[in-house]
């Protein structure tokens, strides 16, 4: 299996992992920068995802945009995913002139479907969509399910005991 | 500082091994390359285990290059390409730390499984040089010692036990088990209860299981599972007589003369400082893979095909298990037997495998080997769970109110059951270890390469195997039904490399597992096997384990290793 057929596979098979040797997030760099700029695109492609009044919590609602930024700026988040996730968003935003975030919610579900023809975008939309998982459904130590609010709404639960850090970092 | 023994690795095979050295009195240093992971520090955290699976190296900085057959020629991909990894948890206490502690003998025609059935064109099985009578006691043993719970049930095809009873009674069942055991009956199937390597009463320093719903793919913080960790490190230690070294990776075995290890080069993996371990014996115990690799990187002008390969046989015979799953939905509907409430009530176990086709027979095959199907419940994994859901039938992404309506019902309107399939992978000329010194690891040493194909006779078992599943499955009322059957391995269940064998020109290691070629020399880990059976492999690496370790204390007693 090659790199992008890997990258491919988000939502089936786990992020690419690395070890973390420290839990700050690697935020001085250009593609940090370049991040920023194109941080609220993402967390629009999120909130259409997972939208306001459906039987799940939203993914504005519970920060799923702040889960992500640490998630993908983490050092034990894969490299190449990592610029995949911001190259993939100014893709998106290149394709719609910059005008993704005024468009109507039927304007956004035509242009994300519209991506989504394209293996490069079905592949994008898939890992921003294991990534709003991931936050939602992970731990609430991670931040995006406050209280295990999501796993509430799917009357589950995580198991016992919980973690009091994020990644490990009390132990490794 | 020189100890008696250095035990690499300190998975299943290296704790046990370190265990009965330490009781019979020996000191020993005990090498491991991840870190000590305290049993409460063993949270369910889904992101850290099993998404970013923080246990296991960085695929950038150590890795293996993975052979596969495409379009007619051999590919080989490394595994920072296609994300595709054999590091079992890298931790004390090794991978045995995340096991589902399912756990099976193997049957005593698993061990001459070539004169039972004869050969297979293609395949190159071999006999084991030991019997089901040279291993019994030590599952036995194994069986006390790492504290198996289960409920014996006569079956033709179970292994003989000394003792009817399990040292501990079956782990809480889940109301389906019952259920399970009714349309078995019906269907004429005989389930048995799964022997569990989870205690479910306390045991001397050990809690009882607590049904965290989390079981496989997680440390269990109450020390209730039977990991190498909580069975035989932990008294080990007590005895004063263990030295533990963690974050400590050997690269290379070095010999003083050519019939003597002498020291293991070591790396602290945090500073990169490098050390040494002296030790009159040394046993190696890093998984299948990696002991293989550790063996061909310490070539030296006295070995130069690697230590203990003068039979130009280390690394081949590599096996895993063979096999796949089927898995089925039970939807919330009046079913005679079982109450969708009690169904969907987590955390507590099924407790079934089927060994009823163990040994298959036809009019055309005649008898031959079968396999095992453990039967569980789908991973109750939060995330990867609504992840395999988030699309549609024609292969989009699902979202918004569809989506968030499908994981609503999937969570709360069925179960999933999964079968899982065990059945032999075929030693063969393609599947093997070698290394490629073209690719090394963050410690400059050479990755394994591996390359993996599989005997087509492994897919017919699994199908024919398969077909009986689907039926049961019908039968038990499953929607949805899906399989997967194929000849790519599972990630945890690797075996062989260094077949043992009576003779010097055809196996790597001798009856004891000690090397042919250099009498301080053993390896126990899973590489021993020239077969893997039909079971997960962990009572067996246990068993051979602490058999080994008896022989290695019989030679230091009598002073034949000096």
């Amino acid at each position: 299996m090659k790199r992008r057929r890997f990258l491919a596979c988000a939502g089936i098979y786990a992020a690419l992992p690395l070890m973390a040797k420290s839990g700050t997030p690697n935020t001085d760099t250009p593609l940090y920068r370049r991040f920023i700029a194109v941080r609220d695109l993402v967390a629009a492609v999120q909130a259409h995802l997972l939208p306001e009044e459906t039987l799940l919590p939203s993914a504005r609602s519970v920060g799923a945009i702040d889960f992500l930024e640490e998630a993908i700026f983490h050092p034990s988040y894969d490299k190449d995913i990592r610029r995949f996730v911001v190259e993939g968003a100014e893709t998106l935003d290149k394709r719609t002139d910059g005008k993704f975030l005024r468009f109507t919610a039927k304007q956004k579900e035509t242009a994300l479907r519209t991506y989504e023809e394209e293996s490069y975008g079905a592949d994008w939309l898939s890992r921003i969509m294991t990534l709003t998982l991931e936050g939602m459904l992970g731990a609430p130590v991670y931040g995006a399910n406050p209280k295990g609010i999501a796993w509430r709404a799917l009357q589950t639960r995580g198991g016992e005991p919980q973690p009091e850090a994020r990644y490990l970092e009390n132990v490794l | 500082m020189s100890y008696d023994v250095a035990v690499i690795g300190s998975g299943a095979a290296g704790s046990a091994v370190a265990y009965t050295l330490t009781q019979a009195g020996y000191r020993v240093a005990l090498i491991e390359k991840g870190a000590y992971i305290r049993r409460e520090d063993f949270t369910k955290d889904e992101i850290a285990y099993c998404r970013r699976e923080l246990v296991t190296p960085n695929y950038f900085d150590e890795y293996h290059l993975i052979e596969q057959k495409t379009n007619g020629k051999w590919v080989a991909t490394p595994t920072y390409e296609s994300g595709w990894s054999f590091f079992n948890g890298t931790m004390v206490g090794g991978s045995s730390n995340l096991m589902s502690g399912m756990f099976h003998r193997m049957h005593p025609d698993d061990f001459r499984l070539r004169s039972r059935f004869g050969e297979i064109e293609g395949a190159e099985v071999a006999d084991w040089p030991i019997d089901y009578d040279d291993l019994a006691p030590y599952y036995d043993l194994a069986e006390r010692l790492v504290g198996i719970s289960g409920d014996f049930r006569p079956h033709p095809f179970e292994p003989p036990r000394k003792k009817r009873d399990f040292p501990f009674p079956p782990t809480q069942e889940n109301a389906f088990s019952a259920y399970f055991d009714t349309v078995c009956k019906r269907e004429g199937v005989t389930p048995l209860v799964t022997p569990r390597a989870v205690l479910s009463q306390d045991h001397a320093h050990r809690k009882a299981c607590y049904y965290s719903n989390f079981c496989g793919s997680y440390g269990c913080s109450s020390g209730a599972k039977g990991s190498g960790r909580e069975a035989f490190v932990v008294p080990a230690m007590a005895t004063g007589r263990l030295t533990l070294l963690t974050r400590t990776h050997v690269v290379r075995l070095h010999t003083d003369r050519p019939d003597r290890v002498a020291y293991a080069e070591t790396v602290d993996t945090l500073s990169g400082k490098k050390g040494r371990v002296e030790a009159r014996l040394f046993v190696v115990a890093a998984q299948a893979h990696e002991s293989v690799r550790l063996l061909l990187n310490s070539a030296n002008a006295a070995h130069p095909k690697g230590l203990a390969n003068s039979s130009g046989r280390l690394g081949k015979h590599l096996v895993f298990s063979a096999g796949g799953a089927i898995e089925g939905t039970l939807y919330r509907k009046k079913r005679k037997g079982l109450d969708f409430d009690a169904l969907m009530q987590p955390g507590l176990f099924v407790n079934r495998s089927i060994l009823d086709w163990y040994f298959l027979e036809d009019w055309w095959h005649g008898r031959y080997k079968g396999g095992l199907v453990e039967v569980m419940f789908e991973h109750q994994n939060i995330i990867s769970r609504a992840l395999k859901r988030s699309y549609r039938d024609d292969g989009k992404l699902l979202w918004g109110d569809a989506l968030a309506r499908k994981l609503r019902r999937e969570f709360t309107e069925g179960k999933r059951i999964r079968f899982e399939i065990f059945n032999d992978w075929l030693p063969n000329p393609n599947c093997y270890v070698t290394t490629d010194p073209a690719y090394k690891d963050r410690f400059g040493m050479p990755v394994g390469k591996l390359r993996i194909g599989a005997h087509p006779h492994d897919m017919k078992v699994a199908r024919r195997i398969a077909e009986k599943c689907r039926s049961l499955m019908e039968a038990l009322g499953a929607e949805e039904i899906v399989e997967s059957i194929s000849p790519l391995p599972p990630q945890n269940l690797i075996a062989g490399g260094c077949r043992f064998g009576n003779d010097p020109r055809t196996s790597v290691l001798n009856a004891e597992c000690q090397t042919h070629d250099i009498p301080n020399l053993f390896v126990a880990d899973a590489s021993f096997m020239p077969t893997g059976g039909s079971t997960p492999y962990t009572w067996t690496i246990y068993a051979n384990a602490l058999r080994v370790a008896d022989r290695i204390v019989e030679k230091l007693e009598k002073k034949e290793i000096v």
